[in-house]
């Protein structure tokens, strides 16, 4: 596996990544780094491609060109097997949750601790990872619950304590609070900054969400026409006149 | 529905054995598939029994009342019938009804289960968990498939045998002692092999496309609705084409 010697504290390095879709381009070439332990929102309007660079992370769509490294790693040519071991450094909370419907929200934690095949745990143990998950995102009394008996909202809190679950190294978040009441949101933002605060995990959202960004974010970058148009600090965008993502912050209606 | 260019069609071909090459990768993890092999074996086998037999009861049952109407010269002896009937219910009918069935029941169960976990992203989220997806759903499926298609297509022979002799007996065209004799002269134990053979295929084919269709479906609720009669009518082709070619290359 070829390591290489990248700016040292990088652990996610996407490198000229190009995506077409039916010969439709999504993604035309994009640059990112993001280092340990900061959160890193992904901006920019519907159709950019957001959520399709966030998939490339781990390796769910595979690029035209480019590649993306974690730890040294370029994911896209190690074996398979290599790959499967790297996406368990991951948590994903999808845009839908993806929780299994045919599982209650406890056995929807509990799925990943059971199917791991290396470490196997002892039944007392999950059960008690379990409600420890499930009280980290506030549902300790819903674990009994099926997928559809639930909210919008408690379902991507249970897709969360899912993620969680394996005590990942990333938590990667698609669209978290889009379909949410206002209210709801701030839970789920106050949420991602408390994981990242107590756990501390490296998180990468992807969100047209304004709000949420100002909210959680370390620092942001807009993706433009498939590439990152601009990347910086929630100071560095207070501060910058940079035309296209002035348009984008003022559409969303948001003072910086 | 559209006919399909020679080109797309090899494209499915291909993308079809890749995915079923990827499910028998991993097959060396079998703790992780055990429990859901029997979870498929019940959804696939015995939940699937009543209707298998239905159809392979009134098969058997007619094919009794039109050979005995077809045979009405008098040189031919009655029990003739019972050798026919017993050979058409083991060597087709019983194997191609019953697989016909399975490909709308189970194929599209089947299909609508892994669309809806396709586009929902939960096959996204087992990949992420660091599972083999394409192993965890697709290897119980076709291995309940191998299983219990040769049990149900059994049972559906001895039921649809069962019913033509029961015919026999109503329509009072052929007492049980004349049909057990006909069935019995002609008897080649090869029959059985040969049914079986045919029940090991259609139950790979019919698990194995649907779960492709499901597992490739793309679309929402309308992608879901597509796969799933993708999945009933491509198995349904292709076990008329596979019940066609084994007939030319084993009888």
């Amino acid at each position: 596996m070829g390591r290489e010697n990248h700016s040292p504290q990088a652990r996610i390095r996407v490198e000229k990544l190009v995506k077409s879709f039916d010969g439709q381009p999504v993604l035309a070439g994009v640059d990112l780094e993001i280092y340990q332990g900061e959160t890193f929102c992904i901006i920019g309007r519907s159709g950019t491609g957001k959520s399709v660079l966030l998939k490339h992370l781990v390796g769910l769509l595979t690029p035209d060109r480019g590649t993306v490294w974690v730890d040294g790693e370029d994911i896209f040519r190690v074996p398979y097997g290599r790959l499967r071991q790297i996406r368990r450094k991951f948590g994903v909370l999808f845009q839908g949750a993806a929780l299994f419907d045919s599982l209650t929200a406890e056995e929807n934690v509990a799925f990943p601790l059971r199917m791991l095949g290396d470490r196997r745990l002892g039944e007392a143990e999950i059960q008690k990872r379990v409600r420890r998950c499930l009280a980290e995102v506030g549902l300790e009394d819903m674990g009994h619950k099926y997928p559809a008996e639930l909210s919008g909202g408690m379902r991507k809190r249970v897709g969360l304590a899912r993620a969680i679950a394996l005590e990942p190294e990333f938590i990667l978040y698609d669209e978290p609070t889009s379909g949410l009441d206002p209210e709801t949101a701030q839970t789920i933002n106050e949420l991602i900054r408390k994981l990242a605060r107590e756990l501390g995990v490296t998180s990468i959202v992807v969100t047209h969400d304004m709000h949420s960004v100002l909210e959680i974010a370390d620092r942001a970058g807009l993706l433009y026409e498939g590439r990152m148009h601009w990347v910086g600090t929630i100071e560095e965008m207070r501060r910058s006149q940079d035309p296209i993502l002035l348009r984008f912050v003022k559409a969303s209606e948001y003072q910086l | 529905m559209l006919a399909p260019t020679a080109l797309e069609v090899l494209a499915h071909i291909g993308r079809y054995s890749l995915l079923i090459g990827r499910a028998f990768r991993s097959v060396g993890e079998w703790r992780t598939y055990w429990s859901a092999f029997f979870l498929q074996a019940v959804r696939i086998g015995l939940d699937s029994l009543p209707i298998v037999i239905l159809a392979a009861a009134f098969s058997g049952a007619v094919t009794t009342v039109q050979t005995a109407y077809q045979l009405v010269s008098g040189l031919v002896p009655r029990s003739v019938i019972g050798s026919i009937v017993t050979e058409s219910v083991i060597l087709e009918l019983a194997p191609v009804i019953s697989a016909l069935v399975l490909a709308g029941r189970v194929g599209a169960r089947i299909a609508a289960e892994l669309g809806t976990m396709r586009v929902t992203e939960q096959i996204d989220a087992l990949e992420v968990m660091g599972l083999n997806a394409v192993s965890f759903l697709v290897l119980p499926r076709v291995l309940a498939g191998l299983l219990m298609f040769p049990v149900l297509i059994t049972a559906a022979a001895v039921v649809g045998i069962a019913g033509g002799l029961l015919a026999g007996i109503v329509s009072g065209e052929l007492p049980p002692a004349e049909f057990l004799l006909g069935a019995r002269s002609f008897f080649k134990p090869f029959d059985v092999v040969f049914m079986l053979i045919k029940a090991f295929t259609f139950g790979f084919l019919v698990t194995s496309i649907s779960c492709y269709q499901g597992y490739y479906a793309s679309g929402g609720a309308e992608g879901v609705g597509r796969a799933t009669t993708q999945a009933a009518v491509v198995s349904c082709i292709t076990v008329l084409l596979a019940d066609y070619l084994l007939a030319n290359l084993l009888l």
